[in-house]
C-alpha cells in the first residue's frame, strides 16, 4: 500500500508529507473525541481554528489514516469545491463520491479515487460490476429518490446514505466535510437547504461528521443554530506551538534549501502565530530572491516583503476584493478595519464607525457583514471588535498606508521594519500569587520596561499600558486616560531629565484595587512645586501653550506622587480599577 | 501609529484637514505649516477631522492652540470633528473648546461652518 497514500495524496490534494508539520496531538484528540467508534457513541466536530491553521489538511490525514490502516470505519470525504445550483446534480455528485470511496475502501485500491471529477454513469458502471448486495439496494433506493421528484427528500436521503451503507457494511463511517462553510452559499427554492438537513445525519450514532472551514462563518452561520446544538462540538486547533513552529520552520528551510540560523528564527517565530502558511510564504521568498535567512533582520524583511507586495498580501487582498463591490467601498473597507480605536481592539458600535468616518451608514453596515462573513471582523450584538490576527493586522498597516496614505510599498517596507526594530518587551518582575486561601487578596504583578529617549518610543508605552489595563476590566474611556498620561510622563523625561544614559523607566504594577505606573528617569531632579500652572484661557484670550504636561497627569489620573530618589526623577501614578472588578489573569 | 500624514480638502469657502496618526511635534508643524499655507491663499474656516488620530499629546495641543490664535487673529474660524471621548476631555479641560467647538462628526462641523459669516 506505500503507493495507495500517494493515490490519496492525489485524490484530496493534499499537501507533500515533508510539508505536514508535525499534528499528531490535534489529530489525536480529534480520534479520541470522534472517532473512538463503536465504543462510544459517535460525536460530530467543527474544527476551529485561525486562518490557514490547517484543518483541512488535518481533516484529510485523518481520512488517509482511516483509509488506510483500519476496516472497521468507512471514511468518506468531500469537498464543497463546487456550488451546485440545482439540488439533483448536488445529490448526484455527492452520492458518486460516497460509492466510489466506498469501493475503493472496500477494495483497498486508492486508485480508484482516481481522476477527482467522475461522471455519474462511472459510477453506475462500476456498482453492476460490484457483487455487493447492500450497495446494490442503496444505489436502487437513491435511483427511486431520484424519480420520486422530491428534492427535499432526495438530499436528506443522499446526507443519511454513508450511515446506510455502513449500517450493510462496516457498521460506522466517518464523513469528513471540508470547506462546509460553502453550503451557505447554496440554496435551492425547490428542496430544503442543507444547513437544515445536515443535522439530523450528524446526530447519527455511529457515522460522526467532521467538518473544517471558515470558522467564524461556522460558528456564526451553524454551530449556534438550535438544531446543531450539541450535535457538534467545536474543536479548537490553533497555530501551532512555539516548540513545533520552529521545527517546521527549520524543516521547511532545509526542505527548500535556504540558510537558515536557528536563534534568528526563534526571534522573529511570534510573527508567524504558528500557521504554517506564512512560514512557506517566507522561506518561498527567500528561496526565490536568494536571501539568507540567518539574520533575525533578514527574516523580519522578508516577511515584511511578503505581506506588502507578496503572496501573504495577494491573499489577504483577495480576500478582501471578495468583500467589497467596487474600489472605493475597497478603500471604505481598509479604513474601517483601520480604525485606530479598533486597531488598539476596542469594540465599537457600527454606528460610531460609519460617523467617525462620516460614511454612509446603510453602506457601512452591508459592508461590514461582508467582512464579518469572511471572517476578517467580528461582529457581535452590533458592535464590532478586531479579529486577533497579528499578520491580518500587519497587512493592514500596509494597505491604509499604500491606499489611503498613498505612500510606495518599498518604504512603507522600510517604515515598518523601522517601526518594530526597538520594540521591548514587557518583562514580568514579580508575580506574588500568595499562599493559600488569602491568594486573592495578595495578588500582585509587577512588569517593567526601559525605553530609550528617542522620538515616539513613547508611544511603545503607551502601547504596553494597554496591554496591562486590558487585564483589568478598566473602560476604554479609562484605558485612554493612563495612556494619555502615561505619553505625557515619558514626554518629560524627554524634554528635562536632560539623563545621561538616555532611558526612561517604567514599571507596571497590578495589585487587588490599583494599577500604579512608576516612570523613572537618571536626570535632573525637579520640584514640582515649582512647575507653573498653566492658563486656562477662561475668556482671557487662548490658554497657555505650553506646560501642561503636569497638569493633565494629575487631572487623568487618580493619584499622582513624585518619589525621592538619589538620582533622577521617579513619578508615581495611580488609577484605582472600577468598582467590583479586580485583576482578572494572571501574569504570562 | 506610524507617520503622521494629513489630507486636506478644499470645500467652497472652507478647507477641511484630515489628520492621520499621532499628533506631536512633529504632526502639529505639518498641521500648522498647512494652516499658514491655506490662511494666505484666503481661506478663513477651518475644520480639522481627528477621526484617525486618537492620540494627541500636549505638545501637539499647544500647536493647535496657536493654529487657533493665528486663525483668529486672521478673523477665521476653526473648528474640530471626530474626537475622542478622551482627547474631547482634555481639549475641555485646556479651555480650547471656548475657542475652536468641538463636534461629533464632519457634518455638523459644516454646518457650523457654513453658518459663520
Amino acid at each position: 500500500m506505500a503507493d495507495g497514500g500517494l493515490f490519496i495524496q492525489h485524490a484530496l490534494r493534499m499537501a507533500p508529507d515533508d510539508l505536514f508539520f508535525d499534528r499528531e496531538p490535534e489529530i489525536r484528540t480529534i480520534r479520541d473525541v470522534c472517532l473512538d467508534l463503536p465504543a462510544v457513541p459517535a460525536q460530530s466536530c467543527a474544527l476551529i481554528g485561525p486562518r490557514r491553521a490547517g484543518t483541512s489538511e488535518i481533516a484529510k490525514r485523518i481520512y488517509k489514516d482511516l483509509f488506510l490502516n483500519q476496516e472497521t470505519i468507512l471514511p468518506f470525504w468531500y469537498g464543497f469545491d463546487r456550488i451546485f445550483q440545482d439540488p439533483v446534480h448536488f445529490a448526484r455528485d455527492y452520492f458518486s463520491q460516497l460509492v466510489r470511496q466506498y469501493l475503493a475502501f472496500q477494495e483497498k485500491d486508492p486508485s480508484l479515487l482516481l481522476p477527482k471529477v467522475i461522471r455519474f454513469e462511472a459510477i453506475e458502471r462500476m456498482v453492476t460490476k460490484c457483487s455487493d448486495a447492500g450497495l446494490h439496494r442503496l444505489c436502487d433506493d437513491f435511483e427511486d429518490a431520484l424519480r420520486d421528484g422530491d428534492r427535499t427528500e432526495l438530499i436528506a436521503f443522499t446526507l443519511q446514505a454513508p450511515e446506510v451503507l455502513a449500517q450493510d457494511t462496516t457498521g460506522t463511517a466517518c464523513v469528513i466535510l471540508d470547506h462546509f462553510h460553502r453550503v451557505f452559499r447554496m440554496s435551492w427554492p425547490d428542496a430544503a437547504s442543507l444547513t437544515d438537513l445536515y443535522p439530523s445525519a450528524m446526530s447519527s450514532p455511529v457515522v460522526p461528521h467532521i467538518l473544517t472551514g471558515q470558522a467564524e462563518v461556522l460558528q456564526r452561520h451553524y454551530l449556534s443554530m438550535e438544531s446543531t446544538a450539541g450535535r457538534v462540538r467545536r474543536l479548537s486547533v490553533a497555530g501551532l506551538d512555539s516548540k513545533r513552529a520552529l521545527d517546521a520552520f527549520m524543516g521547511c528551510c532545509e526542505r527548500y534549501e535556504v540558510a537558515v540560523d536557528q536563534d534568528a528564527v526563534a526571534h522573529e517565530l511570534h510573527r508567524f502565530q504558528g500557521i504554517p502558511f506564512y512560514m512557506l510564504c517566507v522561506i518561498r521568498k527567500a528561496r526565490q530572491e536568494g536571501i539568507s535567512l540567518t539574520r533575525w533582520g533578514a527574516i523580519r524583511d522578508v516577511y515584511f516583503a511578503e505581506v506588502a507586495q507578496g503572496e501573504i498580501a495577494f491573499y489577504y487582498d483577495s480576500l478582501l476584493n471578495r468583500c467589497c463591490p467596487g474600489p472605493f467601498a475597497k478603500r471604505d473597507a481598509i479604513r474601517i478595519l483601520s480604525h485606530p480605536l479598533l486597531r488598539v481592539g476596542s469594540r465599537l458600535p457600527l454606528e460610531d464607525v460609519a460617523k467617525r468616518l462620516s460614511l454612509d451608514l446603510d453602506a457601512t453596515r452591508a459592508l461590514v457583514d461582508a467582512l464579518v462573513s469572511t471572517g476578517l471582523l467580528v461582529e457581535n450584538y452590533g458592535m464590532m471588535a478586531p479579529v486577533e490576527n497579528p499578520v491580518f493586522n500587519d497587512f493592514l498597516r500596509v494597505a491604509h498606508r499604500y491606499w489611503i496614505g498613498r505612500t510606495g510599498s518599498d518604504e512603507i517596507r522600510k517604515d515598518l521594519f523601522r517601526e518594530t526594530q526597538d520594540v521591548p518587551v514587557l518583562t514580568e518582575l514579580n508575580h506574588d500569587d500568595g499562599p493559600g486561601p488569602g491568594r486573592k487578596e495578595k495578588q500582585r504583578v509587577s512588569f517593567g520596561l526601559v525605553l530609550p529617549m528617542v522620538s515616539e518610543t513613547e508611544l511603545v508605552a503607551a502601547r504596553a499600558a494597554e496591554q496591562v489595563a486590558e487585564r483589568v476590566d478598566f473602560s476604554d474611556e479609562d484605558i485612554g486616560r493612563i495612556r494619555m498620561a502615561l505619553i505625557e510622563a515619558c514626554i518629560n523625561c524627554f524634554e528635562h531629565s536632560g539623563s545621561e544614559d538616555g532611558k526612561i523607566y517604567i514599571t507596571f504594577t497590578l495589585d487587588t484595587e490599583k494599577l500604579s505606573i512608576v516612570v523613572e528617569d537618571k536626570g535632573i531632579s525637579f520640584d514640582p512645586k515649582k512647575v507653573p500652572v498653566p492658563e486656562r484661557g477662561e475668556g482671557k484670550g487662548t490658554p497657555s501653550r505650553r506646560g501642561w504636561g503636569l497638569e493633565l497627569i494629575r487631572n487623568l489620573m487618580d493619584q499622582v506622587v513624585f518619589e525621592d530618589v538619589p538620582v533622577g526623577t521617579r513619578l508615581r501614578m495611580v488609577k484605582y480599577y472600577p468598582k467590583d472588578t479586580g485583576l482578572k489573569a494572571q501574569a504570562g | 501609529m506610524g507617520q503622521f500624514q494629513m489630507d486636506v480638502k478644499f470645500d467652497r469657502d472652507f478647507v477641511i484637514f484630515y489628520t492621520n496618526g499621532y499628533i506631536n511635534d512633529l504632526g502639529g508643524e505639518k498641521i500648522e505649516r498647512k494652516c499658514e499655507d491655506i490662511l494666505r491663499e484666503g481661506y478663513r474656516k477651518v475644520i480639522v477631522n481627528f477621526s484617525e488620530s486618537p492620540i494627541i499629546n500636549s505638545i501637539g495641543i499647544s500647536i493647535l492652540i496657536g493654529l487657533i490664535d493665528r486663525v483668529k487673529r486672521a478673523k477665521g474660524s476653526v473648528c474640530f470633528t471626530n474626537l475622542t471621548l478622551n482627547n474631547t476631555e482634555v481639549f475641555e479641560f485646556m479651555g480650547l473648546t471656548q475657542y475652536a467647538p468641538v463636534f461629533p462628526n464632519i457634518e455638523e462641523a459644516v454646518r457650523f461652518t457654513m453658518g459663520h459669516a
